[in-house]
């Protein structure tokens, strides 16, 4: 048996690493700091050691005490917890839980829709049968106008069609309410396309629309940029290029820095490392007179990109038909 | 449009590679949607004119053919070709050269005759068929007059070149002509350098004076009304004559990327894409009193246009019409009576300037798409290429002997009015694009896409060019300067706006919020297209859909009255690919119409078929069933706080018996039930197919506000019976009857058993309740709960005559 204080710390060491269950650990425990314990033993000595040394050596051997008693309940609390109780084989599956999902165009349609939110955008909506009014002649596409030729509409009776983009629930706000304006519509559009890989005849758009005193089309970067970097990545950057919408001026078309290759060029690209979004611009003059407001104090800039369009460069998707086929081998990946 | 590269380089010098050339145009709004580079493929193919033909001794299919190569020679060669005659002149690759495909050429005998080489078609010179006349591609190519003897093929048809599909937005019908991109080359050429546009860069003729014309034809011009046409200049072309034009000329229309058709066509179509200007062709002497006469038509005026269509224009189309008539829909197309055919010896070619809007009117309004109408819609140059072109058109005459001579050309609205200057104040601009420019940055900019400025101060007066009809009011001049700078070396801030929080529709947010619980209870949401057939939903006897007046098929000539046919299409394609089971909800609008008038509505569609849960090893397989509907509907109303009853419902798209309409109060929310077979059968179901419908808006208007009430913090008794009744008996009489009677102290009914057949007697089912009790202030004694339970037992027994099968503590 070990006497002195570190050969009792350095045998009681030995002694818990090779205890093999918790019966050996108590065993251990009675063979330390039972009656007839080593640790015991030494607490004894302590009254019939002189006054100058009883004071040190008492304390001494208190802390070895306090850390044996420590030491085995370590041990014990291992040794309890690494028992092996069960054999469960978990490459079984779990119990089938409900496997609902939201439809891709609805989860980025909602991302776009938060992080607008978050900017203190309000989120308008309009009815999909619109006024050939408020879908072309309100925006400054007036009938036998080339622009029209853009936009090949769906008619159901004179003057009524189906609206062919989320534009004109911008005229619609304008009309109902005073600037400052600050909103976005997200919704079903409708264009007379021929089906194939890039088009189907109903696709969902955002819209944004920012009116006030003093908005500029150093706004209109500044707001693209944090819509791209909120759904994109905070590294995805912005590029305008001239383009025309008959209701913006100056008009733009909106690139983005490639999402899958980071800008560096890839198929998704074509190599430009650039792809291009949506259209966006400075609201048209004509466009804020129409629903009467005073152009010499209130300008704005507006935007429209499509959703789909975002969805299939965000998941690299090739093939526009799929939103609408609904397989559940397509709408459970996202 | 499409135009190759050897064009432009005949129109301006520029040193941009095509790559860069493409990269910069797109920089100031010009598109190049694709590029196609061609090279010479063949080698050794050379342009001889055939001096002798004559038959091969034996072989009757063949042609003996002698060929004049020039300075390089003659030789022979044997041919089965048809259309080769003594005089024509066409390309021949000679031996140790190569067709397009890789062919090698050698000497080859033909019976005892030697052959040193192979006359070619376009196809072995690998040629544009698309630029190429159908006699062009009949055989042997034959070159026209001009094309020289002896030399090398790809010197003498220009072969390796690159074309550009250009594709311009509509604001940029400047830029649709060969002169037009020449000039945006220019201004890319004017801010590369930092120098003033100049069109005295551009290589293209350009006269500024009518041309000079005998004047010993008659023929006289009226404008009506200038404000729909601003001028109008005809030339009359005397002793015309027929035929191909020029090798040189047709060489021009490859590099143009027109298909050659005649003289005349050819040289119309060469004005229209070099100079963007639209020309017409009349017969001067089919033109009645040979008067042209610029108005708008007269109700029930008609005229029968080139392509022999009757057309009937609207009262108020801008027409030409001479003595007698209509003769042509101004800028979009000339009427079949007046046109140059072969007996035609004297032409009078139109140049005009028509009003945009009115030429787009017609042309949509008679459903005629032609090149002109596509230009004047966009907008030609009424200055420049009014002035210019007739003198082109003359001088082109000359060039191609189309006949002996100008004579007389009459005109109407000339001069073109200048435009007049606009004022543009710098902060303006800067104000509106945050950008921190002054007036000299300005003028600077301008000056490269020459446009005239001048500074007062800090306001520039400018002037557009008579080409930029598209810059009339100030914004547009912001516009230039933005592209002139570059769209990209705009700074970029966000706005600073006043703090506040974005909102959305309540009917929105419960779009969602549905969304969310029925992801959560385990269905997949689809978005289906809203199109569906007509006849098939008449044919489910739903009330008549709004008609699509132009649908893209007839499978899709209506808007759904319903999210059934959507949903029913998704389903069949998921089960048609070996699912078991597809359980999907869609949220999305339907329409109605009555009368004149349109309806939409948000509706929540929900579809189960097959099996609702899959099985594995832990998991038995639940199919879909009515019960599994009704559920998800009970959660969903339950969670959104909407109370509700249920009635059997007369919705035709659910079978008779097994289907309910849920209402809320006085509000009807939505029906449930089993698709009917037939309608299922309709859309391609084969099987049982459970399908709710809800409003959305109706479900909005019910939702109730939330308020705390009272619970009890002791714990309650649980008490079952099970009772016999009549199979007639409804499960929510029995629960009427139990929540009567259990009192103020019953909290809960639960039923756990519905159970018909076995050992119980015909007509008899037994139904099992589970019933829960509870005090808010204090526990339960079993003896009073055991009381409740005996009255309702009683009350069951009295009142149905249900025997009571068993208790149970």
């Amino acid at each position: 048996m070990p006497s002195t204080l570190d050969e009792i710390r350095t045998a009681l060491e030995q002694r818990l690493t090779a205890a093999r269950d918790a019966q050996d650990v108590r065993n251990a425990q009675i063979e330390y700091l039972g009656k007839k314990g080593a640790v015991t033993a030494l607490l004894k000595q302590i009254s019939g050691l002189a006054e100058d040394q009883r004071r040190q050596f008492g304390e001494q051997v208190n802390a070895l005490k306090q850390w044996a008693l420590q030491a085995f309940e370590q041990r014990l609390s291992n040794l309890t917890s690494t028992a092996r109780r069960y054999d469960i084989d978990f490459s079984l599956p779990g119990q089938l839980m409900p496997a609902g999902k939201k439809h891709i165009l609805t989860q980025v349609e909602e991302e776009v829709e938060s992080v607008f939110l978050s900017m203190g955008f309000d989120i308008e909506e309009g009815p999909e049968i619109e006024q050939e009014y408020y879908n072309f002649e309100a925006l400054n596409i007036p009938a036998d106008h080339p622009a029209r030729d853009m936009q090949d509409t769906f008619y159901l009776a004179p003057g009524m069609l189906l609206r062919t983009h989320t534009s004109p629930i911008q005229v619609r706000t304008m009309k109902r309410e005073h600037p400052p304006i600050r909103m976005i519509a997200t919704g079903t559009c409708y264009r007379r396309d021929a089906v194939d890989a890039s088009h189907t005849p109903m696709f969902t758009q955002v819209e944004g629309l920012v009116i006030d005193k003093g908005i500029t089309f150093a706004d209109l970067k500044g707001v693209l940029q944090e819509f791209v970097r909120g759904v994109f990545g905070s590294s995805t950057k912005v590029k305008l290029l001239p383009s025309f919408f008959p209701f913006v001026e100056p008009g733009a078309e909106t690139a983005i820095s490639c999402p899958i290759c980071g800008g560096r060029g890839c198929p998704t690209c074509k190599g430009s490392g650039w792809i291009e979004m949506g259209g966006s611009g400075m609201v048209h003059q004509n466009v804020l007179r129409e629903v009467g407001y005073d152009t010499s104090i209130y300008q704005g800039f507006a935007f429209g990109w499509g959703i789909e369009r975002i969805a299939m460069i965000k998941y690299g998707i090739r093939d526009i038909r799929m939103f609408y086929d609904n397989d559940l081998d397509f709408l459970g990946q996202f | 449009m499409r135009v190759k590269l050897s064009a432009l380089h005949a129109a301006i010098d520029f040193d941009y590679t095509p790559e860069k050339l493409v990269t910069k145009l797109g920089d100031i709004g010009i598109e190049i949607e694709s590029t196609e580079r061609t090279d010479v493929m063949f080698k050794d193919v050379f342009v001889a004119r055939i001096t002798c033909t004559a038959l091969h001794p034996t072989h009757h299919k063949l042609q003996l053919i002698d060929l004049d190569l020039g300075p390089r020679g003659t030789t022979s060669v044997c041919t089965a070709a048809t259309n080769v005659r003594e005089g024509d002149i066409i390309p021949v690759a000679i031996p140790g050269g190569k067709t397009a495909d890789g062919t090698a050429i050698a000497t080859r005998m033909f019976g005892t005759v030697e052959s040193f080489g192979m006359l070619c078609s376009w196809k072995e010179l690998g040629l544009d068929g698309d630029l190429l006349s159908s006699e062009e591609k009949e055989g042997i190519l034959h070159l026209g007059s001009g094309a020289i003897v002896g030399s090398p093929f790809e010197e003498a048809w220009p072969v390796a070149d690159t074309a550009f599909e250009v594709s311009v937005t509509p604001d940029r019908g400047d830029a649709l002509s060969v002169l037009g991109l020449a000039r945006w080359i220019e201004v890319l050429k004017a801010r590369d350098t930092d120098q003033p546009f100049d069109m005295g860069d551009i290589k293209l003729p350009l006269p500024s004076s009518l041309p000079r014309a005998r004047n010993d034809g008659d023929l006289s011009v009226t404008i009506e009304d200038q404000s729909l046409c601003s001028s109008y200049i005809g030339v009359l072309v005397q002793d015309v004559a027929s035929g191909p034009s020029s090798h040189a000329f047709r060489t021009q229309l490859y590099q143009l990327c027109v298909r050659p058709v005649s003289r005349i066509v050819d040289m119309t179509n060469l004005c229209l894409k070099q100079y963007g200007q639209p020309t017409h062709a009349f017969d001067y002497d089919r033109l009645q009193e040979h008067r042209i006469i610029v108005r708008t038509s007269l109700p029930g005026e008609t005229i029968v246009t080139l392509d022999g269509m009757l057309r009937s224009p609207e009262s108020g189309t801008l027409i030409i019409a001479d003595a007698a008539g209509p003769v042509a829909v101004a800028g979009v197309m000339g009427g079949l009576a007046s046109s140059v055919t072969a007996a035609t010896t004297r032409i009078v070619f139109e140049i005009a300037h028509f009003d945009p809007r009115a030429v787009a009117r017609a042309s949509r309004h008679l459903g005629i798409k032609s090149d002109a109408a596509y230009l004047y819609e966009r907008g030609t140059d009424p200055g420049l290429t009014v002035r210019a072109v007739p003198s082109v058109l003359s001088a082109l005459v000359r060039e191609q002997c189309l006949g002996s001579y100008v004579s007389r050309v009459a005109s109407a609205g000339i001069p073109v009015p200048a435009k007049l200057p606009l004022s543009l104040d710098v902060d303006q601009v800067n104000g509106y694009l945050g950008s921190n420019l002054d007036a000299t940055n300005m003028r600077t900019l301008f000056g490269y896409e020459g446009i005239v400025s001048k500074v007062t101060g800090t306001t520039l007066s400018v002037t557009p060019p008579s080409f930029r009809g598209d810059l009339t009011s100030w914004p547009e001049y912001v516009e230039e300067i933005v592209r002139m700078e570059g769209y990209d070396e705009f700074p970029s801030h966000t706005p600073n706006l006043v703090l506040r929080r974005g909102s959305e529709s309540p009917l929105k947010a419960l779009c969602k919020r549905l969304r969310q619980m029925l992801v959560g209870i385990g269905l997949v949401e689809s978005r289906t297209v809203s199109f569906v057939r007509e006849s098939s939903v008449t044919a489910m006897g739903l009330p008549p859909a709004p008609l699509v007046l132009n649908p893209l098929t007839v499978d899709w000539d209506a808007l759904r009255p319903t999210m059934a046919v959507g949903l029913a299409g998704a389903a069949v394609r998921n089960l048609s690919r070996g699912r078991e089971g597809f359980a999907s909800f869609e949220i999305g609008k339907t329409f109605s119409v009555h009368g004149q008038s349109f309806d939409e509505e948000t509706r929540l569609g929900l579809l189960l078929a097959g099996k609702w849960q899959d099985a594995n090893w832990t998991t038995p397989t639940t199919p879909a069933s009515i019960f599994v509907l009704k559920g998800i509907i009970e959660s969903v109303l339950r969670d959104l706080h909407v109370p509700f009853g249920v009635v059997s419902s007369d919705s035709p798209l659910l079978e008779n018996g097994a289907s309910i309409l849920v209402s809320s109060e006085t509000t009807p929310l939505g029906t449930l039930g089993i698709l009917r077979h037939d309608v299922g059968a309709l859309l391609g179901l084969e099987r049982d197919t459970f399908y709710a419908e809800f409003s959305v808006d109706a479900l909005l208007e019910s939702i109730q506000p939330i308020s705390f009430k009272e619970f009890s913090r002791f714990p309650s008794l649980r008490r079952d019976i099970a009772v016999l009744v009549d199979s007639s008996m409804t499960a929510g009489q029995l629960q009427t009857i139990v929540a009567e009677h259990g009192g103020p102290l019953l909290k809960a009914i639960v039923v756990f058993d519905n159970f018909q057949g076995g050992s119980l007697p015909e007509g008899k089912k037994s139904v099992g309740f589970s019933m829960e009790f509870a005090s808010p202030d204090r526990t339960l004694f079993g003896e009073e709960v055991d009381a409740l339970v005996d009255s309702v037992e009683a009350a069951l027994a009295t009142r149905l005559g249900g025997i009571l099968r068993r208790t149970r503590v």
